[in-house]
C-alpha cells in the first residue's frame, strides 16, 4: 500500500474520531455536550412575535390594497368559468391543445375534462381554475421580472439565491399568520402562498437561461445597433425561452402542488377544499377522484405548455386553424344552449366509483393487514427506532430479545471497526468514514449522540463537500437550531428524514436503472411518477394509515412516495445520456454489457444521480408538515402547534430550522456532485 | 393579436349567457355576509343552514373555506363575518384574547352539547368485561399492545395541537397505556375505520357529537366527570394523591362574529343569536353529507324547507 497518502488521508478523519469519541466519552461529565447549554438558549419567539406583528400591521393598508386589487380578475375569472357551459370549456381545452400538441394532445385534454364533468367535481374544478389562472400568470411574470433583474444586477443576483431557497423550503404553514395579517383573509392569501413558492424555479430558470446564451449571439445583436431595451426582448429573451419556458412549466406544477393549501386560506369551496375534507373524513375513494382531478389538470397544463415551448416558430394560428377554432366554439354554444344537459352537467349523469374504491381498501385492510405490520414492525425496529434513539436504548428483551450488555456493546463495536478497516483497504477513506459515522449514528441514534457529535460529522461533511464557506454557513445554521431551542425537534425530524431519503435513494436509483435499461419499464412508469408528484399527499395517507395506523412509519410511506421520483428520473436520464462514442469505445476495447454497464456508464451517470439525490432531499423535507399530520413528531407537529396558537415567532423559527436543514443537506449534495464530475472530468 | 380578438369573441359570447341573479329587497347593509367554514361537517352544516335561513331574508351570503387560524384572522379583520359553529376548548384562549381586544364577539351558545372522552369500538367490550367502566379498562390494557408501545397499551391521542390531556388522565389512574399523539382528525378516523374492518382492538380520545362515534359504534370509556375541584384539590376523586382523576370541562359551542356584525346588520345578527341546535338534530343532517353523500347546500335547503315551525320563530323573534 502507499502509507503516506493514507495517512495524509485519514489524519482529518482520524482527529474527527477522536474528537467524537471524546465528546462521547465526556458526554455525562461536562454539561453543554449532550445538549446545547439551556442557559445559552435565546428566546427569540417573542421578539419575533413583537417585530413581525408590527411590521404586518404597519404595512397592512399597502397589502390589504393589493389583496382588494388582486382579488378582482379572480371574481371576474370565477364567475366567468361558473357561468361558462362545460360543453364548451372542454371543446375551448381541446382546441386549445391541438393548437399545442396536435390531435393526441387534445384528444386527451378533453378526455381529462370529461373526467372531472363525470366525476361530478365540475364546479369544484372551475373554482380551482379560477385562482390558478390567476396565480400562473402572476408567479411567471414576477419571476421573469426578478430573474432579468438579478441577471443584470450582480448585486441582486447574490442575494437571491439564499433568499429563493428560504421560499421553497420554509414550510408554508410556519408563515401563515402573518400572511393572513398582511393579506386579510380570502382566495388572494391563498394564491400568494402558491406564488411564494412557485416562483423560484421561474427565477433560477431564467438566470440560466440568459447566462447561457452564445457570445456570438450576443456579438450579432450588437451589431445589427441593438439598445439595451431591444437586445433584451429580441434577442436575449427570445434565445433563453426554451430554458424559460422549462421554468413555466416547473411554475406551473409548483402552483397547482399548493392548490390544497391555499383552500384553507379563505378560498373557495374548490377541489383542494375537496381533497382536504375529504381527507379529514377518511374517505379514500372521494379523496383519490378529487386528488386526479388535480393530476389531470397538471398533466393538461404541462404538456399544452411544452407544446407551446416546442412549436414556437411555428405559425400556427394560420387564417383557416382561426375561422375553425371560431366555427367550432360557436357550435359548441349552440350546441350547450339546445340540450342543457352540456350547460350544466346534470347530477344524475355523475359516475362515481367511490365506493368501490373504499370496498376494495377495507378489503385489502381486512386480508393482509399482517403482512403491512410485519413490514412495518421490522422497518420501525430494525432501521428508525436506531437511527433516532439508538441501538442502545432500542434494543430490550421485548423488542430485539435482548437487552445492550457491555459483551455485545463489544461485539457491535469489534465488528464496525473490522468493517471500517475494510472499507479503508478496499474501498477509499471517504467510504470507511461514511462506515464509521453510520455505526456511531445507529449505536447512539440522532437524538442520544451529543450535539457537539452530530455538529462535528456535519462540519466534516461540509469541508468535503464545499470548504470553507459551506463549513462557516452550517455551523451558523446549526448553532441557529441550537441555542433557539430546536434542536431536539430537529434530530426528530432529521432521523425520519434521513430514513425517508435514504429508502427513496436507493429504491428510486434501483428503478431508474431499470427505466433506463428497458423502455417498456420506462413508458409504465412516466405517468405513474406524474402522478406521484402532483397527486396531493394528503391523499397517500388514508390507505398508509388504514395498513400502517397512525406513527412514523406511515409518515416515512409517505415521504419515500413523494421523494422517490426525482431519483427515479435523474438516475435514468443519467444513465441514458451516456455519450455515444464512449460507449462505442468501450465495446471497441471488448467490454462486455455487464462491465459497459458497471464501468462505464454507472459511474458517468453518478454525478448527475447524486443531483436526484439532492432533490430527493428536498421533497423529503418539504414532507415535514405532512408527516406531522399523521403523528410523527419533530419540527412538523411543532409548527402545526404554533399556527394553532397563533404563535409567530415559534412558527418562525421552527420554519427556518427546516430551511437550515435543507440548505445545508443541499449544500452537500452538490457539492459532493461537483466533486464526482471533476474527477470523472464530466464538467465543463 | 388575433388570437386575442378570437378569445374576447368567446368571452364576449358566454358573459352575454351568464345573468347573476339579483337579490329580492336586501336589509339594512347590501353587503355580502361571508360565513367561515371550519375543517368538519357539523359545522359546514350548521354554517349553510343559518346561511340559508338570511338568504330567504334576502341577504346575500357566501362561505369562504378556512384553517381555523385564518378564521379567527378573518373574523377579526370584518373580512369574514360569521362562524356559527365554534368549540371553545384549545381555542378559548384565543377567542377570549380577540374578544378582549374588541375584535370578535360572542352571538351565543349554540346548544350543542360537546363531550371529549376515549372512546372504543363496541365489539372491544366483549374482549373486556365490565367496560364501559375505567376499573375494567385498567385490568385489559393489553389488549391495546403494538410494537411501538410494548409492554404498555396504546391510546390513540388527540393531535398534539389540540392540547391533549390524556397523559394526565392515564398517570392520575396509573393506566397501562402510552399516549400516540394522532397527528389530525383524518389519521384518527382513518384508524377508527382500519380497526373496524379488522374488528380488532383500538382505544382512541375522540369528541361528539361526531358520525364516527355513530359510524364507528364507538363508546366512551365511564372516567369521572369534571368537577371543578378535580384539577385542583389531589383528594378529590379516586386518587388522592393525583389531581386530574377525571374528564375535562365539557367544551363551550358558540356562535363568533366579527365585532362589527350587529352594527352592520343588526336582524341578522340578531337571528342568528336565536340559532339553536341539538345534538339530536344535527347528527341526522351530518350522517346525510357524510353517509349518504348528498350535497351539503342540499342537506340545508331540505331543512329549511321542511322545519319552518322551529326557524320561522327565531326570525319572528328578531324582527319583534
Amino acid at each position: 500500500m502507499r502509507p503516506a497518502y493514507l495517512i495524509r488521508q485519514a489524519s482529518l478523519p482520524l482527529i474527527l474520531a477522536a474528537f467524537i469519541a471524546a465528546v462521547i466519552a465526556l458526554r455525562g461529565w461536562i454539561p453543554g455536550i449532550q445538549r446545547p447549554p439551556s442557559t445559552l438558549l435565546i428566546n427569540l419567539e417573542a421578539p419575533l412575535n413583537m417585530a413581525v406583528r408590527s411590521v404586518a400591521e404597519w404595512a397592512q393598508p399597502f397589502f390589504r390594497f393589493l389583496s382588494w386589487l388582486l382579488s378582482i380578475p379572480i371574481d371576474w375569472l370565477r364567475t366567468g368559468l361558473a357561468s361558462l357551459p362545460w360543453f364548451v370549456f372542454v371543446t375551448l381545452a381541446a382546441l386549445a391543445a391541438h393548437a399545442a400538441g396536435g390531435i393526441r394532445l387534445a384528444l386527451f385534454t378533453a378526455g381529462a375534462f370529461l373526467y372531472v364533468a363525470v366525476t361530478g367535481y365540475w364546479s369544484q374544478t372551475m373554482m380551482t381554475l379560477a385562482i390558478v389562472g390567476v396565480a400562473i400568470p402572476i408567479s411567471v411574470a414576477t419571476g421573469l421580472a426578478i430573474g432579468i433583474i438579478a441577471h443584470r444586477v450582480i448585486g441582486v443576483r447574490r442575494v437571491i439565491e439564499p433568499v429563493l431557497d428560504l421560499m421553497q423550503t420554509v414550510p408554508t404553514f410556519a408563515y401563515l399568520i402573518p400572511m393572513l395579517v398582511l393579506f386579510g383573509v380570502g382566495p388572494v392569501v391563498g394564491m400568494l402562498a402558491s406564488a411564494i413558492y412557485a416562483i423560484p424555479p421561474m427565477v433560477r430558470s431564467v438566470i440560466l437561461g440568459l447566462e447561457r446564451i452564445p457570445g456570438e449571439v450576443i456579438e450579432a445583436g450588437l451589431m445589427g445597433g441593438a439598445t439595451r431595451w431591444q437586445m433584451l426582448w429580441l434577442v436575449k429573451l427570445p434565445t433563453a425561452l426554451p430554458a424559460i419556458l422549462l421554468g413555466a412549466n416547473q411554475t406551473v406544477m409548483a402552483v397547482l402542488s399548493m392548490v390544497v393549501i391555499a383552500s384553507i386560506l379563505g378560498g373557495f369551496p374548490d377541489i383542494g377544499w375537496e381533497v382536504y375534507n375529504t381527507m379529514k373524513k377518511a374517505q379514500f375513494g372521494e379523496s383519490v377522484l378529487a386528488g386526479f382531478v388535480i393530476v389531470f389538470i397538471a398533466m393538461v397544463l404541462d404538456r399544452i405548455t411544452q407544446g407551446f415551448a416546442l412549436r414556437t416558430k411555428q405559425g400556427f394560428f394560420a387564417r383557416r386553424t382561426r375561422v375553425a377554432t371560431i366555427v367550432m366554439l360557436a357550435v359548441a354554444f349552440i350546441v350547450a344552449w339546445y340540450f342543457p344537459g352540456l350547460n350544466t352537467y346534470p347530477d344524475e349523469w355523475i359516475i362515481s366509483p367511490a365506493a368501490q374504491i373504499n370496498a376494495t381498501l377495507d378489503w385489502f385492510t381486512r386480508n393482509f393487514f399482517w403482512l403491512t405490520k410485519a413490514v412495518k414492525d421490522s422497518v420501525v425496529l430494525y432501521v428508525l427506532l436506531p437511527i433516532k434513539l439508538g441501538l442502545l436504548t432500542v434494543a430490550s428483551p421485548f423488542t430485539w430479545g435482548f437487552a445492550v450488555t457491555t459483551q455485545a456493546a463489544l461485539i457491535y463495536w469489534l465488528a464496525m471497526s473490522g468493517l471500517t478497516l475494510a472499507a479503508c483497504h478496499f474501498a477509499r477513506v471517504g467510504v470507511a468514514v461514511a462506515v464509521a459515522v453510520t455505526a456511531c449514528i445507529y449505536f447512539f441514534g440522532l437524538i442520544g449522540l451529543p450535539w457537539l457529535a452530530v455538529a462535528s460529522f456535519v462540519l466534516a461533511a461540509a469541508w468535503s463537500a464545499g470548504g470553507i464557506r459551506l463549513v462557516i454557513f452550517s455551523l451558523a445554521g446549526m448553532l441557529f437550531i441550537a441555542f433557539a431551542g430546536a434542536w431536539d425537534q430537529a434530530m426528530t425530524s432529521v432521523s425520519l428524514m434521513l430514513a425517508g431519503v435514504l429508502i427513496a435513494f436507493v429504491l428510486g436509483v434501483a428503478i431508474g436503472v431499470l427505466a433506463a435499461l428497458d423502455d417498456r419499464v420506462s413508458a409504465v412508469l412516466r405517468p405513474i411518477n406524474d402522478t406521484l408528484q402532483t397527486m396531493p399527499s394528503f391523499v397517500f395517507l388514508i390507505p398508509a394509515i388504514m395498513v400502517f395506523l397512525v406513527g412514523e412509519f406511515t409518515a416515512l410511506v409517505a415521504i419515500v412516495l413523494y421523494a422517490i421520483v426525482p431519483s427515479i428520473r435523474y438516475t435514468e436520464h443519467g444513465l441514458r445520456g451516456t455519450p455515444e462514442q464512449v460507449i462505442e469505445a468501450a465495446r471497441a476495447s471488448g467490454a462486455t454489457s455487464a462491465q459497459l454497464f458497471w464501468h462505464v456508464r454507472l459511474p458517468l451517470a453518478f454525478p448527475e444521480i447524486l443531483l436526484g439525490l439532492n432533490q430527493t432531499i428536498m421533497l423529503g423535507l418539504a414532507m415535514v408538515i405532512v408527516a406531522a399530520l399523521v403523528g410523527a413528531q419533530g419540527l412538523g407537529a411543532d409548527i402545526m402547534i404554533a399556527l394553532t396558537w397563533m404563535d409567530v415567532g415559534k412558527g418562525f423559527v421552527y420554519g427556518l430550522s427546516v430551511a437550515i436543514i435543507a440548505m445545508i443537506a443541499d449544500g452537500i449534495a452538490q457539492g459532493w456532485s461537483r466533486k464526482l464530475k471533476a474527477a470523472l472530468g464530466l464538467s465543463s | 393579436m388575433t388570437t386575442l380578438r378570437n378569445w374576447l369573441v368567446a368571452g364576449a359570447c358566454w358573459l352575454s349567457l351568464a345573468n347573476p341573479a339579483i337579490g329580492a329587497a336586501v336589509p339594512e347593509s347590501p353587503d355580502t355576509i361571508k360565513f367561515a367554514l371550519l375543517d368538519w361537517t357539523g359545522n359546514h352544516i350548521t354554517n349553510h343552514i343559518a346561511g340559508e335561513i338570511l338568504t330567504r331574508l334576502g341577504y346575500k351570503v357566501d362561505y369562504a373555506t378556512t384553517a381555523q387560524a385564518a378564521a379567527w384572522q378573518g373574523l377579526s379583520d370584518g373580512a369574514l363575518h360569521v362562524n356559527a359553529e365554534q368549540w371553545l376548548v384549545t381555542q378559548k384562549p384565543v377567542f377570549e384574547d380577540l374578544k378582549q381586544k374588541g375584535k370578535v364577539t360572542s352571538l351565543g351558545q349554540l346548544g350543542l352539547v360537546g363531550r371529549e372522552a376515549w372512546y372504543y369500538p363496541e365489539y372491544v367490550a366483549e374482549k373486556c368485561t365490565g367496560l364501559p367502566a375505567w376499573e375494567a379498562l385498567k385490568k385489559c390494557t393489553e389488549l391495546f399492545v403494538t410494537t411501538e408501545t410494548a409492554p404498555k397499551g396504546r391510546l390513540l391521542d388527540f393531535p398534539p395541537e389540540w392540547t391533549p390531556e390524556s397523559p394526565k388522565w392515564i398517570e392520575a389512574f396509573g393506566f397501562n397505556l402510552t399516549a400516540i399523539p394522532a397527528g389530525s382528525e383524518g389519521a384518527a378516523i382513518t384508524e377508527m375505520k382500519s380497526a373496524t374492518a379488522r374488528h380488532e382492538p383500538l382505544l382512541v380520545m375522540f369528541y361528539e357529537p361526531h358520525w364516527a362515534v355513530g359510524e364507528y359504534k364507538l363508546k366512551a370509556v365511564d372516567l369521572p366527570d369534571f368537577d371543578p375541584a378535580c384539577v385542583s384539590d389531589p383528594k378529590w376523586g379516586t386518587n388522592p394523591e393525583k389531581t386530574n382523576d377525571c374528564y375535562e370541562a365539557r367544551p363551550e359551542i358558540i356562535k363568533v362574529a366579527w365585532s362589527g356584525f350587529a352594527d352592520k346588520w343588526p336582524v341578522a345578527a340578531k337571528v342568528i343569536e336565536k340559532i339553536k341546535f341539538t345534538n339530536e338534530a344535527q347528527a341526522p343532517l351530518i350522517k346525510k353529507v357524510d353517509i349518504e353523500k348528498q350535497k351539503l347546500e342540499a342537506v340545508a335547503k331540505q331543512w329549511v324547507d321542511e322545519n319552518q315551525a322551529t326557524w320561522k320563530p327565531w326570525v319572528d323573534e328578531a324582527t319583534k
